[in-house]
């Protein structure tokens, strides 16, 4: 069954997707360490990508689970745990990196928090929710399988997981409940909250949803709420995320979504994007060590067309470096 | 999406239908009972229902566009979409400009939200505190949920709220045509947009008519007849963009509209379940916009009813028969109505003003005349045709068109608000009129091509003079610097100060005495308290207290009359209210020693021009 389905033509838009998010990201992680945030436009930039990004990345996420894991029987689930483990290693590395590399602070107990989770290294957070997120699906297969049989069950399923921002987790002081349910006090990706985009994603995969003009005329829209919030200074919460942030992020990310069909009818783009979107993980974190190693010489010192240069330089050089790489079949 | 919007419509209904029961047995605060409760009633809504209307909605409503595998036709695609763009500047410069979110009564109306959020319901009459509501306050509390789900003020939420629904009018309009030109591919955006925002469609034209012939030595009489005519009903794009329920009460009549039209055309399988959805959406234009509601029942279903008495299929369903379920289902419906018809004669107890009944208003001819002139001459032939061909569904639009004109003229509504009646007649009568359109321009001929353009020119003219209309008199309206953060709105002037002092300092009960100012000016519903009392509201009209509290106010804040004297007004106001007092007061030495004697209360010094007291009533 999976030598069939590895036979199959890959779809690539979820690739050229995920590769303009990892775009956008690394501009705004740039942008952040540059400095170059203080310039309201780019601020405003970085927050759209800031909304749609991690949002559209667990849509990615549950389309991709979908065809590869809850459509296969059995269910291939020591792949989706090497994926999990690979995802966790990227994380470990990313945090570590910025320890020493920006902070500095490189000892024994320092590691151990890292390695336990009880201290979280900066721009890399998002990579535990992409580690977190696989497993609970793994051990929620069968629910989640029900639910999706029946669109009455997915809306139910998509209502009740919408309202879980109104869940108070002013309460939350552990780190490892806030990984699932949020809480006030730090910068947490909560699985619970964003669970929604994974089901979403898996729903769209299972029913091949095709994405027309209302999509983009709901993802423009919110994008323009959005817009409209910021422009009025009434940005929404982001940490934990409120029901705006999810809902305005979710109809977002429509639009990158039809961007990517489109683009995956072009060889061109396609060439470069959706091998950064297969490799995403890579690009995060090399892009993140990159960032980490040259925020001392850039920051303040470049404007947002020198941001913008050196997060292509970033993407360019992690390109580069993916190619270096030869698997070694032994 | 046409099933989402149903979804969202009976969810309103069911949400206001549960709180409004609710607030009749007892007051209920908004949070943590109602919160929850609306949830539970949009959820328990959205899973009940969907497979029932799964069933009913079958037909693709939305102009879908092309699905991503197929290559589109440019020349296709601009013809039936570019048109929606002219809504797009309303809708950005409502989304990015407070100004005009707030409108002309987004103040008020922000006061009911704010109340209901701090205070639940049902909401103290927010223009004269202590007594009841009356006004149509489940569409505050809807938008009071919106606030809480956005974290964002009022006018912000009913900004999202009109472009939202303003889409779903588009959706059912959509829906709309192509049953009626039977046809299922996506239609040109003209339909849908002209009969929602080409009423009136030459105002501009008429307003320089009117001067034009003004400035000739001797004006023509007949003139004061166009004269007459409502002014608001200029521009129809306002209606989507204004800080009230009259966009929510349009989305239920083109739903309600969508549901009869499915009736007439005999494609229901079970009509007692299309009258239920039909009740259902009645209940929620009652619940959310009365005028809408009233207009439902009063214009469309005596249509309905007689549009089915000439379709022979339904003349069976009158049968001898058939009158014993019939019985059972009214029976059931004047049981699902009480609490509603309870809600609405409370709240109509509750106003100064009555609606009567009128022989005849010039007023409301000329206003009808201006909205429906431009296209009557496609309308009547319309109607001959489809009263030769039998053709129901339109018999029951010119109906509700005509007989929505007609009960206008005969009847006066508190603030002349028949004008809402003419704008619903006309949505009826501009789609009648767009089938005879459609019909002329689709045979050949230049003169053809031409009227459609002519046509196409009008409506962009009109919206974009009514997008500019209101952009430009809100900005002007509302010229302070205005910041929002979280659900909070402050006013950037020095005025606002004392507000913004008490939102900070006193219990959310509190009323505020303040000099006597219009409710559609007053800044300080975005201090989240009570006003004790405003002007303007025509509501209030004819309640003795109104004029009392006026009186108390003028004389409060005249520094002629002596001080023990005004300060026995202050006694007053705290027995003929029982909440605690804010009074903003300028700054006076005496005032404030007098004030201090009288009611150990001190002072609040804000500035050198202003002080505060508060007064806690036993």
């Amino acid at each position: 069954m999976n030598q069939a389905i590895s036979g199959l033509a890959r779809d690539l838009k979820i690739d050229i997707m995920k590769g303009l998010f990892v775009i956008g990201m690394v501009w705004s992680h740039v942008s952040g360490y540059t400095g170059v945030r203080e310039n309201r436009w780019v601020d405003g930039a970085w927050n759209i990508f800031a909304v749609v990004t991690f949002s559209g990345f667990i849509f990615c996420m549950g389309y991709v689970m979908q065809i590869s894991y809850f459509d296969q029987t059995p269910p291939p689930v020591q792949k989706m745990l090497r994926s999990t483990w690979r995802t966790l290693t990227g994380y470990y590395i990313a945090a570590l990196g910025y320890f020493a590399i920006v902070r500095h602070e490189f000892d024994w107990p320092l590691i151990r928090n890292v390695l336990l989770l009880r201290q979280f290294g900066n721009i890399s957070e998002f990579l535990l929710a992409f580690a977190l997120i696989p497993l609970v699906s793994l051990a929620l297969t069968r629910p989640i399988r029900y639910i999706l049989a029946s669109e009455r069950r997915f809306f139910l399923a998509v209502f009740l997981l919408l309202m879980t921002p109104f869940i108070p987790v002013n309460f939350v002081h552990s780190p490892y409940l806030a990984l699932f349910i949020g809480s006030s006090q730090g910068i947490y990706y909560p699985v619970l909250q964003y669970y929604v985009f994974f089901l979403l994603g898996a729903y769209y995969a299972s029913r091949e949803v095709k994405v027309g003009w209302m999509h983009i005329a709901i993802s423009l829209l919110c994008l323009t709420i959005f817009v409209g919030a910021y422009v009025n200074n009434n940005m929404f919460s982001r940490f934990p995320p409120s029901f705006a942030w999810l809902v305005l992020g979710g109809g977002g990310f429509f639009l990158w979504y039809w961007v990517a069909e489109r683009l995956s009818a072009w060889p061109f783009p396609t060439k470069i994007l959706a091998p950064i979107g297969a490799n995403s993980l890579f690009f995060l974190v090399t892009s993140n060590l990159m960032i980490f190693s040259t925020r001392e010489t850039f920051r303040n010192a470049v404007g947002v067309s020198g941001a913008s240069i050196l997060a292509l330089v970033i993407l360019v050089a992690s390109f580069a470096l993916m190619r270096f790489v030869r698997p070694l079949k032994i | 999406m046409l099933l989402f919007s149903f979804l969202f419509l009976l969810s309103l209904t069911a949400l206001a239908y549960v709180v409004v029961l609710a607030s009749l047995i007892t007051a209920l605060p908004f949070s943590p009972v109602i919160f929850p409760l609306a949830l539970a009633a949009v959820g328990l809504a959205a899973s009940v229902l969907s497979p029932f209307l799964g069933k009913c909605v079958n037909v693709s409503a939305a102009p879908t566009g092309w699905s991503t595998n197929q290559r589109p036709n440019i020349l296709h695609f601009l013809n039936t979409y570019l048109l929606y763009t002219i809504v797009i500047p309303a809708a950005l410069a409502l989304l990015f400009l407070p100004p005009l979110q707030f409108g002309y009564h987004g103040l008020f109306h922000s006061g009911y939200i704010y109340q209901i959020l701090s205070r639940g319901v049902p909401p103290e009459n927010v223009t004269l505190p202590g007594y009841p509501a009356n006004d149509y306050w489940p569409y505050h509390v809807y938008l009071a949920i919106l606030v809480r789900l956005f974290d964002s003020p009022p006018p912000f939420v009913s900004a999202i709220s009109n472009v939202v629904l303003m889409g779903m009018s588009f959706l059912w309009m959509s829906s709309l045509w192509k049953h009626f030109i039977r046809d299922a591919s996506t239609p040109s955006a003209f339909y849908v947009i002209f009969p929602l925002l080409g009423s009136n469609l030459f105002y501009t034209l008429n307003v320089q008519i009117v001067n034009w012939i003004s400035a000739l030595p001797q004006a023509a009489p007949w003139l004061d007849f166009l004269r007459a005519a409502d002014t608001r009903l200029d521009h129809p794009i306002i209606r989507f963009v204004n800080f009230n329920g009259f966009s929510v009460g349009i989305v239920f009549f083109l739903a309600a509209l969508w549901t009869v039209d499915r009736l007439l055309r005999n494609r229901s399988e079970r009509p007692a379940s299309d009258f239920w959805l039909l009740a259902g959406l009645g209940a929620g234009a009652l619940l959310y916009h009365a005028t809408t509601g009233i207009f439902l029942f009063a214009v469309v279903a005596p249509s309905l009813a007689i549009s089915l008495l000439m379709n022979d299929r339904y003349k069976l369903l009158f049968a001898k028969e058939n009158w014993a379920a019939i019985a059972k289902h009214v029976t059931l419906a004047a049981l699902f109505f009480l609490p509603v018809a309870v809600f609405l004669l409370r709240s109509a107890s509750a106003m100064g003003v009555k609606t009567g009944f009128e022989m005849f208003s010039w007023g409301d001819v000329s206003s009808i005349f201006v909205v429906a002139y431009p296209v009557a001459v496609f309308f009547f032939p319309e109607m001959l045709r489809a009263w030769k061909e039998k053709d129901f569904p339109v018999i029951f639009l010119c109906l509700v068109a005509l007989w929505g004109f007609a009960l206008a003229i005969c009847i006066h509504l508190p603030d002349g608000n028949e004008y809402k009646f003419m704008y619903l007649s006309g949505i009826a009568f501009f789609l009648v009129a767009s089938l005879q359109i459609r019909v002329i321009v689709a045979k050949p001929g230049f003169w053809r091509k031409g009227l459609f353009a002519f046509l196409t020119g009008a409506l962009i003219y009109h919206t974009a003079v009514g997008t500019w209309f209101f952009y430009d008199t809100y900005r002007r309206r509302h010229k302070a610097q205005i910041a929002y953060h979280g659900i909070h709105v402050d006013i950037i002037r020095d005025e606002f100060i004392p507000f913004a002092w008490i939102r900070e300092h006193t219990p959310p009960e509190t009323v505020i005495v303040q000099p006597w100012n219009s409710k559609d000016w007053n800044y300080g519903y975005f201090s989240e308290r009570l006003p004790y009392v405003v002007a303007g509201h025509i509501y209030n009209e004819g309640i003795p207290e109104t004029a009392i509290r006026r009186e108390q106010i003028e004389r409060l804040y005249d520094t002629s009359i002596p001080l023990q004297e005004r300060i026995s007004i202050l006694r007053e106001i705290m027995q003929s209210v029982s909440h605690p007092l804010a009074i903003i007061y300028p700054a006076d030495n005496a005032f404030a020693a007098a004030m201090q004697t009288a009611f150990n209360s001190a002072v609040h010094h804000l500035g050198k021009q202003v002080d505060i007291y508060i007064l806690r009533t036993p």
